[in-house]
């Protein structure tokens, strides 16, 4: 347990990002001040938030920073991203709240809902960010709130949050692109918590291991298979940008991405044609949607029998880890561990660099 | 009539000719005469993905524009559609109740291994929504003398299966609402083979059929009353019309989607080309413009030379809405309204 009055200068009880370039932290004598730089696509506004102890006021506050007095220990988390990260910070048991708890998929979080000592605060259901239910989350008194942004009002909760006076603050991990960058958002959870030195001291495990199997490929001879992803879904294929985060770890696993020189970061819909004549002679076929067997992918559109991949069996889904919720522990426990699904695309890709590993997040339709 | 035979004819070469993949000319028409190709690959692309799309498109366009026709005689009513019926909103649901379900794992592996997330299994539940509330205007239409009831009937029927449709979106997960709202985009390139043989079949005997109506058409125009004395038995064929309404569009919202827009603006464009009300002219009109206007709304979307796609429900409003705000406008300032 840190020592809540040591704010100061001790370099392990900071953090500073390395990959991830949304959020900054800078720590002063008695607060700290987060700026999350870039919440949402094309948002031009950046959001500050002043942490502070119990009963301490900030020496100044500047136009539309927030305080937030920190360490939680009532938190609410909307989005099931932020789950795996609390047993590794130890803060588990600060968790009062989170949405959909049918998708999570973190074993100690589904313990405490289990127990009644998690609550499920949406509207009911699990569609967007409207599906909060408000009450609830009031009743909760929860002392910190995370979510995330889409800057579409409809959708976004924190504005509605902020009006009740709970105190909310806006995670952007889903806007980094790099693998390392997206999960070293442990260190802007850590922040509220006072966790600094676990979070320092994991990214700098996930980091050391991810780079050396990033290097391991590096050295490969040969040429690296080619691969495209996603699937076609009625006469239209959204294939994953070339600046995406599936596209980042696709080139970092040694295999040659077909988009890889579009610019976007996003997804861009295209011709089913276009994807047949670029993929048709293809080495491998990754995340095709929702399908857990072979016969269910081509029952799909019969049409995917003339890829190579699918002649000889090269499919591989991200699906391996879902629950009966239709939670997906790829977008929940692999956004905190871009080592393990590396090492699972190294293991597709280049079976002999990592031959003890087992699939993890990936199946191979068969 | 001429003139829409022939400028579909050369869209429908245009729909093979234009696309994402740059194919050239000459090596298109060696494809469709048999020739074979330097790259199998288009070969592949111009019989399995350019040509059924044509013939989806062409299908699509006729049925919705001769669904929309009816809809507007049976009703008097010149904004009457094929979705006015609540059949497209019937199918929406049957489709919402598959597409939401999947990616679920229990759902997955039941109606997965049944195929039931590909385009098959989709206009099944398509065509299962649209013959639920079918059944149910039936039933009402018995019990019904005024047509206008029965619009508002359809519209009700519609809007309680959009509400059913709204909280199945909010128990989904993301990723199957975005699939669901890609489907309500609709498209022609969905369907198989197999498939379009399908929509083909009931398109063609739709359309045969729909000629054997024309009499009937002709004399509802002049009012339910008027007909009756004419010796028309009015709820037998109201729902004959119904049913062969329910079978064109139902069969297009199975295959392609909701296809907004061309069931209510073509035989507005027909009545104003052809000056008349006539359906012995109407209905054979309206199967090319339809047909023509939902070719040249799948080019657009297609943005030949570009990889990426539009919406076609996006494109066949945008360039549907324009023609027939003109028809209203020219038609006002000769002292004329618009009619059916």
């Amino acid at each position: 347990m840190l020592a809540d009055d040591k704010l100061q200068n001790v370099d392990q009880d900071q953090v500073h990002p390395e990959y991830a370039t949304g959020f900054s932290v800078e720590y002063h004598e008695g607060y700290k001040v987060v700026t999350v730089t870039k919440p949402w696509r094309g948002s031009d506004e950046s959001y500050t938030y002043v942490l502070v102890k119990p009963g301490v006021s900030p020496p100044h506050l500047g136009k539309g920073e927030e305080i937030i007095t920190i360490p939680s220990e009532r938190f609410v988390s909307l989005s099931s991203t932020y789950l795996p990260y609390l047993p590794i910070l130890g803060i588990t048991s600060s968790l009062k709240g989170v949405t959909n708890t049918n998708t999570v998929y973190t074993p100690e979080v589904m313990n405490l809902i289990q127990e009644g000592k998690v609550i499920d605060v949406s509207g009911g259901g699990s569609g967007m960010a409207t599906g909060i239910n408000l009450e609830t989350l009031i009743d909760l008194n929860p002392d910190l709130v995370m979510t995330y942004a889409t800057g579409q009002p409809e959708y976004d909760a924190h504005p509605k949050l902020q009006e009740a006076g709970i105190p909310v603050v806006l995670n952007a991990e889903y806007m980094e692109e790099d693998p390392l960058g997206r999960a070293e958002w442990i260190k802007f959870i850590s922040v509220f918590f006072n966790r600094e030195k676990e979070a320092n001291a994991y990214f700098e495990k996930i980091k050391n291991e991810y780079q050396s199997l990033e290097k391991s490929v590096h050295f490969l001879n040969g040429t690296n298979p080619t691969v495209f992803v996603n699937n076609n879904w009625q006469g239209t294929w959204n294939m994953a940008g070339g600046q995406s985060y599936v596209a980042e770890l696709l080139r970092d696993a040694g295999a040659d991405y077909l988009w890889s020189d579009d610019t976007t970061t996003g997804s861009i819909p295209l011709d089913f044609e276009i994807v047949y004549d670029k993929g048709q002679n293809a080495d491998y076929w990754l995340n095709p949607g929702t399908a857990m067997t072979l016969q269910e992918l081509l029952g799909e559109d019969a049409r995917y029998s003339e890829f190579t991949a699918v002649k000889s069996k090269k499919i591989y889904n991200n699906n391996a880890r879902v629950n009966a919720g239709g939670g997906n522990d790829y977008w929940e426990s692999g956004v905190a561990h871009p080592e393990t699904v590396l090492k699972d695309l190294i293991k597709i890709f280049h079976p002999e660099i990592v031959s003890d590993h087992n699939l993890v997040y990936y199946r191979h339709l068969e | 009539m001429i003139f829409l035979l022939l400028s579909l004819i050369i869209l429908f070469f245009l729909e093979l000719v234009l696309g994402s993949v740059a194919i050239p000319y000459p090596e298109i028409v060696r494809i469709l005469t048999g020739q074979g190709s330097s790259h199998d690959s288009w070969i592949m692309i111009i019989y399995n993905f350019r040509l059924p799309k044509a013939m989806v498109g062409l299908c699509a366009g006729a049925c919705l524009a001769i669904a929309g026709l009816f809809m507007q005689t049976l009703f008097r009513n010149p904004l009457a559609g094929p979705d006015v019926l609540g059949l497209s909103a019937g199918a929406g649901l049957g489709v919402a109740i598959v597409v939401l379900s999947a990616g679920t794992a229990g759902a997955s592996s039941i109606l997965g291994n049944l195929g039931f997330f590909g385009s098959v299994g989709i206009a099944i539940a398509a065509s299962f929504g649209s013959g639920l509330v079918l059944l149910m205007i039936l039933a009402v239409s018995k019990r019904v003398q005024n047509s206008m009831t029965l619009l508002i009937l359809g519209l009700m029927f519609g809007y309680t299966a959009n509400s059913f449709i709204s909280i199945l979106m909010h128990f989904a997960l993301a990723e199957r609402i975005q699939a669901y709202t890609i489907w309500s985009f609709g498209s022609f390139g969905g369907a198989t083979w197999d498939q379009i043989q399908v929509l083909v079949l009931f398109a063609v005997l739709g359309l045969i059929y729909s000629i054997s109506l024309i009499k009937h058409l002709n004399v509802l125009l002049l009012g339910d009353q008027y007909a009756e004395s004419m010796g028309l038995d009015l709820i037998r064929t109201r729902n004959k019309i119904f049913i062969i309404t329910a079978v064109l569009s139902g069969v297009v919202t199975a295959f392609c989607g909701p296809i907004g827009f061309i069931g209510i603006s073509v035989p507005h464009l027909c009545r104003a080309l052809f000056a008349t009300a006539n359906h012995c002219i109407l209905i054979p009109a309206c199967i090319l413009l339809g047909a023509c206007l939902a070719l040249t709304a799948d080019i657009i979307a297609s943005v030949p030379g570009y990889s990426i796609t539009l919406p076609l429900n996006a494109i066949t409003s945008l360039i549907g809405a324009p023609v027939v705000i003109w028809i209203i406008f020219s038609k006002s300032r000769n002292g004329m309204e618009v009619s059916v």
